[in-house]
């Protein structure tokens, strides 16, 4: 019995989890000794030979008419075909909103259990282990499958690892089923895809950023972020009063007026903290502040704190960062 | 033959007018509208004073503009004095000219005199009005210039009639017709046009809210259509306010979202649901494109600009109250069917709804962590304050030393206080913000909690939650027989100042009033009588007391107000900062903790970070000694 990862992809664009997804199931397949197999779904075109190139048995590719835009029946009931002709051992699944809304629908109707958003697991006697975070990430759940398989579990994104995944010597056949699927089936009619509107700086699926500022006195020591920023390969944010002045564009502001960003590192550069840029980056992974106010409120929020003049911080922090390049 | 002719035709002259009066008011208020909330008739002698100061006395319309107000005061005590003039007058038309008898009794000559001051005000008010051309009166109002000629002429024919014309000559009498035509045709026109309020103003006064912005509780059969969404959901104060509109525009002359650029302007809002109240219109608010289809005659563009900060209904002079009862109600219409399109107002909501229910969304740790570190006493029902905190003492960082500095007072004064181990939000920017439902959801939980943990009396350093816990919960039934009582901190502060050991700093600051404390609560003397004591002298900037200007915070705007690209000059704090700098204080004290967060924002803008924002809390710990 097989690990099965589903994965996402949108008109031949892969949802970057997917790939976490996948490095979640050949670390549980080599703990537990079991194949490999990716299922793309949806109308995907070139996709499925990207997952053929993984270090998986098979590929499976799921197309059909009705399944060329996501609906949860039809996702669903495909699925489910699928899973029944298949009978992996585990379904693993990136944690995406789509997963969100057909992974416990897809479990119910095989009445089989579903762990969601975890964030690690291991091998205890030959059996998955999961780890999941409980009250906002207090603590964390150790949880176990009871009933028989396949069992169903969703990976919160970032908690595997994409980058270590291998290509394989050879390419894994891919393999086509059909499915039966009639249009009376889906109750949902997909409209056209929202996009919502963003400015040209995407400041929400940055990394790392650089935040600066009144503290940056004018627009004429930008320089100095800006050289930080390209050292890291981060992007450059600001506060409130310095979009105001005009000093960086309105897109860049972050903070309950601008952007809501969570990258996994936000340097704060001569920001005070007032509360309204606090509530736009409180969900950063790690706050390094500088600021020359021991007083600053950032301090409060951040993981790492220099108390100094970002004047002569900021220039010896970049050189430090260019040297270790 | 021929008297009995003339006594014909004013009779019916008379009626007729009469007719077209009473036609058209009845037709003006004859709309399909509910029942409730009924006019009030509580506090009967302080409505009565009010109308007394505001009508009679012209108190509001001479304060916010004095010439002006003055000249209108002329014209309105001429009125009265012409009451007696008139019924002597009409009462000729009963019993025939003939019966006349002169006129030069002291009281001809005393409303001769007043004839001549009406006709100095109506002279001065038409100049402003057709000659200087105040942008805020509007286009050009040909009724405004045929009520001007009609008292005008009345005026003229009055003097000409006791001075100049032989009583019972053919001039005489023919003056006698033109007096008596100009009052009739006044009486005709009066109803058709803005000129109903000197009907409807003192009625709209007297039935005025104590404070403004206050929300109408929800009416028994409100189920899911929670707020005002049809012309048929208006109550009868509102239908008052609609017809009692003068068109002024000091409503929109004191509005701060308009005031600084934004297209609010709450003079056209009430003349808005006017308009489409006459025209047989169906739903009120909508969207812009929905507006300019005619399909709604105020935009949600507008409506969420508000900052609920009240400075149009304390400048009206005719008692309307544009924000509880319209603007607000307005935003509750559109919430509770769904129609709001904007994304800010529906992520505050979003937050709200969710853990920590809080609307910063800032987890219940931070406050937690707080409380903790600075060891705040757990309110357990034996103390006799509870110290409510509220978000912004929980999660601002300002707030979070405004807090420090009020344990300190407590503690100095011996009072037995404690907080709340969690808090949640009272549901003020959701209530605000037109979610009726968010806003029961948060203060059922809260009510179930004072209930559980046997609070009697409240302390705040919001004025926000001190207004929600002593007007906006009060309608509901379960709170009111807990008997809470509510204090904001500068009302407890003011008490408890005599017994404090405290040594004198001189110092000068400005003292910035929040709209919530000066007009939603009516506190305008505390903070200024505790800065006094502290030895602080307090410079007023332009807009103070109960004519502050919001600092751009309230009704939700901290949470909802969009950055308009371009547009950046033009914020509501900018303009308030501007006068916190004209004022030349070095420093600023407040009484809320959103103030701050908007007046230091500004100040970095400004560049001015130097201007130092600081609670009167924080002013007071700073000098209990030792």
């Amino acid at each position: 019995m097989a690990i099965l990862v589903i994965t996402e992809q949108y008109h031949g664009t892969w949802h970057k989890t997917s790939w976490e997804a996948l490095a979640a199931g050949i670390d549980i397949g080599q703990a537990l000794e079991k194949p490999i197999w990716a299922l793309a779904i949806g109308n995907a075109g070139a996709p499925a030979s990207d997952l053929a190139v993984q270090r998986v048995e098979r590929v499976i590719q799921l197309e059909h008419p009705l399944l060329a835009e996501y609906t949860p029946d039809g996702y669903a009931l495909a699925l489910r075909q699928v899973i029944s002709s298949l009978n992996p051992y585990l379904v693993v699944m990136p944690h995406t909103y789509q997963v969100r809304d057909f992974a416990p629908k897809l479990a119910a109707s095989l009445g089989r259990g579903f762990i969601s958003d975890v964030i690690g697991f291991r091998a205890e006697q030959g059996v998955p282990v999961f780890v999941r975070q409980l009250f906002q990430g207090k603590l964390n759940a150790d949880v176990a499958f009871c009933g028989n398989p396949p069992y169903f579990a969703s990976v919160q994104a970032g908690a595997f690892r994409a980058d270590r995944l291998e290509r394989a010597p050879s390419p894994a056949p891919i393999e086509k089923p059909t499915v039966a699927l009639e249009a009376a089936q889906i109750r949902t009619r997909p409209q056209e895809r929202f996009q919502e509107a963003r400015g040209t700086v995407d400041l929400a699926s940055a990394e790392i950023i650089v935040s600066v500022g009144r503290g940056i006195k004018g627009p004429e020591n930008l320089p100095l972020a800006e050289g930080l920023a390209k050292a890291l390969g981060a992007q450059l944010g600001a506060s409130r009063p310095v979009c105001d002045s005009g000093w960086l564009p309105l897109e860049r502001q972050v903070g309950s007026s601008g952007q809501t960003v969570a990258p996994k590192l936000y340097i704060a550069l001569g920001i005070s903290g007032a509360i309204q840029h606090l509530v736009g980056m409180k969900g950063s992974r790690t706050i390094v502040a500088i600021n020359k106010d021991p007083s600053a409120p950032i301090f409060e929020v951040a993981d790492y704190g220099i108390v100094g003049d970002l004047f002569q911080i900021v220039p010896a922090l970049t050189e430090a960062l260019q040297a270790a390049k | 033959m021929k008297e009995m002719a003339a006594r014909l035709v004013f009779v019916l002259v008379f009626a007729a007018s009469l007719w077209e009066f009473s036609r058209t008011v009845y037709r003006r208020f004859h709309y399909k509208i509910q029942p409730t909330p009924r006019l009030p008739f509580d506090r009967v002698p302080a409505r009565l004073w009010r109308v007394c100061c505001e009508v009679f006395l012209q108190s509001r319309v001479i304060r916010d503009r004095p010439i002006p107000g003055l000249l209108h005061a002329l014209v309105m005590w001429g009125f009265f004095v012409f009451a007696w003039v008139s019924v002597r007058h009409l009462s000729l038309g009963f019993l025939g000219l003939d019966a006349a008898s002169p006129e030069r009794t002291w009281y001809g000559a005393f409303a001769a005199v007043w004839a001549v001051a009406v006709l100095a005000g109506i002279i001065g008010l038409s100049m402003r009005r057709f000659v200087l051309r105040p942008k805020l009166l509007g286009p050009l109002s040909p009724s405004s210039g045929l009520i001007a000629f009609l008292i005008a002429a009345l005026m003229v024919t009055y003097l000409l009639g006791w001075a100049v014309f032989p009583l019972g000559s053919p001039a005489w009498r023919a003056n006698w017709w033109a007096h008596t035509l100009s009052f009739f045709a006044i009486l005709a026109e009066i109803p058709h046009s803005k000129h109903l309020h000197l009907l409807l103003g003192p009625i709209g006064i007297f039935f005025r809210s104590e404070t403004t912005s206050t929300i109408r509780p929800l009416r028994p059969n409100d189920d899911d259509d929670l707020g005002m969404v049809h012309f048929t959901d208006l109550a009868p104060k509102d239908l008052l306010d609609l017809h009692a509109c003068v068109e002024c525009g000091r409503c929109t002359e004191f509005c701060p979202a308009n005031v600084a650029g934004q297209t609010l302007n709450p003079k056209e809002v009430i003349l808005g649901m006017q308009r489409g109240l006459l025209a047989g219109g169906s739903v009120i608010a909508g969207t812009v494109e929905e507006a300019q289809a005619g399909k709604a005659w105020v935009t949600e563009e507008d409506l969420f600009q508000c900052l609920s900060c009240g400075a149009c209904e304390e400048a009206c002079p005719v008692g309307i109250e544009h924000v509880g009862l319209k603007i607000l109600d307005l935003r509750r219409g559109l919430v509770s069917e769904g129609r709001t399109t904007k994304p800010k107002v529906n992520d505050l909501f979003t937050t709200m709804e969710r853990a920590p229910h809080n609307p910063w969304g800032v987890s219940h740790e931070t406050r937690r962590k707080f409380i903790e570190s600075e060891r705040f006493p757990v309110f357990d029902g034996s103390q006799e304050w509870l110290f409510w905190m509220g978000c912004g003492l929980s999660y601002d960082p300002h707030g979070q030393q405004v807090a420090r500095a009020m344990r300190k007072i407590l503690e100095a004064a011996r009072v037995s206080w404690g907080v709340l181990a969690q808090e949640t939000c009272c549901g003020e920017p959701g209530r605000r913000a037109g979610n009726e439902y968010l806003y029961l959801e948060l203060s059922s939980k809260l009510i179930e909690a004072f209930e559980r943990h046997r609070v009697k009396n409240i302390v705040t350093c919001d004025p926000h939650c001190a207004r929600m816990f002593d007007v906006d919960y009060r309608q509901i039934p379960a709170y009111e027989g807990l008997a809470i009582t509510i204090a904001h901190h500068t009302e407890m502060l003011a008490r408890l100042l005599p017994s404090l050991p405290f040594t004198l700093a001189p110092e000068t600051v400005t003292f910035h009033d929040p709209c919530y404390l000066a007009r939603g609560r009516g506190i305008t003397r505390e903070p200024r009588s505790i800065l006094r004591s502290c030895g602080v002298f307090v410079t007023e900037m332009a807009h103070h007391a109960e004519r502050t200007f919001c600092c751009g915070a309230g009704g939700a705007q901290l949470y909802i107000a969009e950055d308009v690209r371009g547009r950046e000059a033009q914020r509501v704090n900018h303009r308030r900062f501007a006068e916190v700098l004209a004022s030349g204080a070095p420093a600023v004290a407040v009484a809320c903790p959103y103030c701050p967060i908007m007046l230091k924002d500004a100040a970095a803008h400004a560049g001015r970070e130097e201007i130092a924002v600081v609670d009167i809390a924080e002013i007071v710990a700073q000098r209990l000694g030792p």
